[in-house]
Order: C-alpha cells, then sequence, then structure tokens
C-alpha cells in the first residue's frame, strides 16, 4: 500500500476502520502516515467529546415547565384569535347583507306602465312635447301623430303621469281656458 | 454515544400517555430524557449555544402541543429530530431577517466561568463543522461520526435512502478531514 492509497482511504474511512490490518501496518511502517493519522484521529475524537460534553443550561424541569405554559398560553392565543375571526367574519357578513336588503328595499318602485291615447284639437306637436316633457320626465313616451284638430297623442307612462297629461291637455286643449280658438257656436236653428 | 432513549418503548409511551392525560411530572421526566440529545443536535446544527437553548425550548415546546399525536410507530428520536431540523430551520429564514445584535456567547444560567469557558470551547470546535459543511452533509456527520449511529439509522431518521446518507458521510468527513489537516505541516508538502 502506497501512501496515497492510505491517504486516499483515510479521507472518507470511519475512525473505527483504521485499526485494520493492512492500514495498521502502513501506518505503522511510515512516519508520515502515522503523523497525518493521528492528527485526524485526535482532532476527531476532540470533536466527539466536545459535542459530548456540550450540555444545556436550563434545567429540564424549567423548560417543561416554560413549555406548558407557552404551549398553553399559544392556545388560548389562538382560539382567541379564531373567536376573533370568526366575530369579524360574521359582523362583515351581517353589515353586507343589510346593505344589499336596505339597497334593495329603497331602490325605485317598478311601477306598472300604461298606455293611452288622447284626442289632440288645436295644440301642435311641439306644443304638445313642450308640456308632457315635463310630466312625463325620462321615463315616460309620447307620440304624436296627426294634425290637428284630429291629432291623436299616445302616451306610455305611469297611470299618475298619464293622469297629469290628462289634466294637462284638458286645461290646455280642451277647456275654456285652453289656447285653443273658441269654437264657433253654430246658430240654433229657429 | 446513542442517546439514551428510554428504558423501553412502553415506558416511553406510558410517559406519553400519561403526560397527554395532564400528568405534569411525566412531561418532565420526558424533557429530562431528551433534552440533552434535542440540544446537542441544535448545537450542531446552528452552531450557537444561545440559539440551541432557545430551539431546544420551541421543539419541547411543539412536543408538549403534539404530544397526544404521536403515534409511537417510529423511534422518538426519529419524531424528535424533525421536530429540532424544522424549528432550526424555521429561526434561520426568521433570524436571516432580522439583524444580529448582540454578544451570542453571554452566558445568563451559568456561574461557574470555567465551565462556561469548556463550554464555549466545544461549542466553537463543534461551530467549526457548522460553519464548512452543507446542512445535509452536517447532519449525517452528526449522527454518524459524533454520535456514533450507523448509516441506516441515520437514514430512518432523516428520511433519506442508505445510499444518500453513505455519500453525505463520504463528503463530510472529507471536507472535515482535509480542513484538519490543512495546517498540518507534512500534509500540506505532501499533496503539493
Amino acid at each position: 500500500m502506497t501512501c496515497d492509497d492510505y491517504l486516499s482511504v483515510l479521507a472518507t474511512a470511519p475512525l473505527n476502520e483504521l485499526g485494520k490490518n493492512h492500514l495498521r501496518e502502513h501506518a505503522a511502517g511510515c512516519p508520515y502516515c502515522e503523523r497525518v493519522t493521528r492528527v485526524v484521529v485526535e482532532r476527531e475524537w476532540e470533536l466527539v467529546a466536545a459535542f459530548e460534553s456540550v450540555y444545556s443550561n436550563t434545567p429540564a424541569a424549567v423548560t417543561a415547565d416554560i413549555a406548558r405554559t407557552t404551549a398553553r398560553r399559544r392556545l388560548v392565543d389562538r382560539m382567541y384569535s379564531i373567536t376573533l375571526a370568526i366575530l369579524l367574519a360574521g359582523t362583515a357578513w351581517f353589515a353586507a347583507t343589510r346593505l344589499v336588503f336596505r339597497g334593495r328595499a329603497d331602490g325605485p318602485a317598478v311601477a306598472p306602465v300604461a298606455e293611452e291615447v288622447f284626442m289632440v284639437r288645436c295644440l301642435s306637436s311641439a306644443q304638445v312635447v313642450a308640456l308632457s316633457r315635463h310630466y312625463l320626465g325620462r321615463t315616460g313616451l309620447a307620440i304624436y301623430a296627426g294634425e290637428p284638430p284630429r291629432a291623436v297623442l299616445t302616451v306610455r307612462a305611469t297611470p299618475a303621469q298619464i293622469e297629469e297629461v290628462r289634466s294637462m291637455l284638458n286645461r290646455f286643449d280642451g277647456s275654456a281656458q285652453s289656447s285653443c280658438p273658441p269654437a264657433v257656436a253654430s246658430p240654433l236653428p229657429r | 454515544m446513542v442517546a439514551p432513549s428510554g428504558s423501553g418503548p412502553f415506558e416511553l409511551s406510558a410517559l406519553v400517555t400519561r403526560s397527554v392525560t395532564g400528568d405534569e411530572a411525566a412531561f418532565v421526566v420526558i424533557v429530562e430524557r431528551f433534552k440533552p440529545l434535542v440540544f446537542r443536535w441544535a448545537v450542531a446544527l446552528c452552531g450557537d449555544a444561545d440559539d440551541a437553548e432557545d430551539i431546544t425550548q420551541e421543539v419541547f415546546l411543539r412536543v408538549h402541543r403534539k404530544l397526544a399525536t404521536f403515534r409511537g410507530d417510529g423511534p422518538v428520536e426519529g419524531w424528535l429530530y424533525r421536530i429540532t431540523r424544522r424549528v432550526l430551520l424555521r429561526t434561520r429564514r426568521k433570524s436571516a431577517r432580522k439583524p444580529q445584535t448582540g454578544n451570542p456567547s453571554l452566558d445568563v444560567y451559568t456561574t461557574d466561568p470555567g465551565a462556561r469557558i469548556d463550554r464555549q470551547r466545544a461549542v466553537d470546535l463543534i461551530r467549526a463543522i457548522a460553519a464548512e459543511l452543507p446542512m445535509r452533509q452536517r447532519e449525517v456527520f452528526v449522527l454518524c461520526d459524533l454520535e456514533g449511529r450507523t448509516p441506516s439509522e441515520a437514514a430512518l431518521l432523516l428520511g433519506l435512502k442508505d445510499v444518500s446518507v453513505r455519500a453525505s458521510l463520504f463528503k463530510a468527513r472529507a471536507s472535515i478531514r482535509r480542513n484538519m489537516l490543512k495546517s498540518h505541516p507534512h500534509y500540506r508538502e505532501h499533496t503539493k
């Protein structure tokens, strides 16, 4: 066995294998390898001794006590956190549902839409549109067709709006105060 | 060199049962039995005695919490080792995020200066391994060469294949011995 062979074994072999015959024989006959082996063995045993001599300064009873109390405290903390999270989630859910339902309750009521046709005797389409816009707003619909005195106004809106349009037409188109020219009374037959 | 694992699994399981049912004395016995082992692992893996104290404390805290889930179908050392390793990695991640402050070698509990020096010297020696070896090689070296376990036992503890443990052990030994011999004049001369 050469020194190189011996050193390559020494590089990775466990200490107890260094006592095997062929290795021991080489080391015994080679002062260099013997010194190197002694260095490795001494330092490695020193390491083992150091590892075995390391000890904790805290008594086991203290460690056990701290472990117990801290474990309990952490358990309480965890339960507290879980409870808090559940409560928060519940509150958030309650608030969200309240907001949603209130939003729905407060939302614009969808009123039924009706349609009615009026005869227009004297108001022009521009006049009717100008007047009805005020009552119908954006939701109602008015369609004017024909020419006075046989014009037709079709209104599609809520009953309340239709009522408003009706009273508007009575006032401006059909009554004595209307802006229409007064009808010429035909002479009564004598 | 292997740490004592109790007088038998029956006694250990009895201790676990007693501890789970609230017997505080049983838990103290468990800590007394396994604390030296866990502390040595912690020192060897992190290379600092104070950090090792904290890691050991955290390990037994987890042991207390998880004792009820310990099935006892494997060696208790394996279970403890996995907890220790997990705690160590977590501690490392945490300490990597915050800047290091203070003197790590300050010893709060020891009043005997001589003992402190001996312990510090031992820790320094072990720290050298921690500094020069990657984690896996360090673990294998500690379990096999410092604790005297066989590679198969170490493989069981680490959850690795036998062959992986042997390979890591060879690399660890080679690295450690190379460093040991670095200062040796004859060896240096020979390897030139």
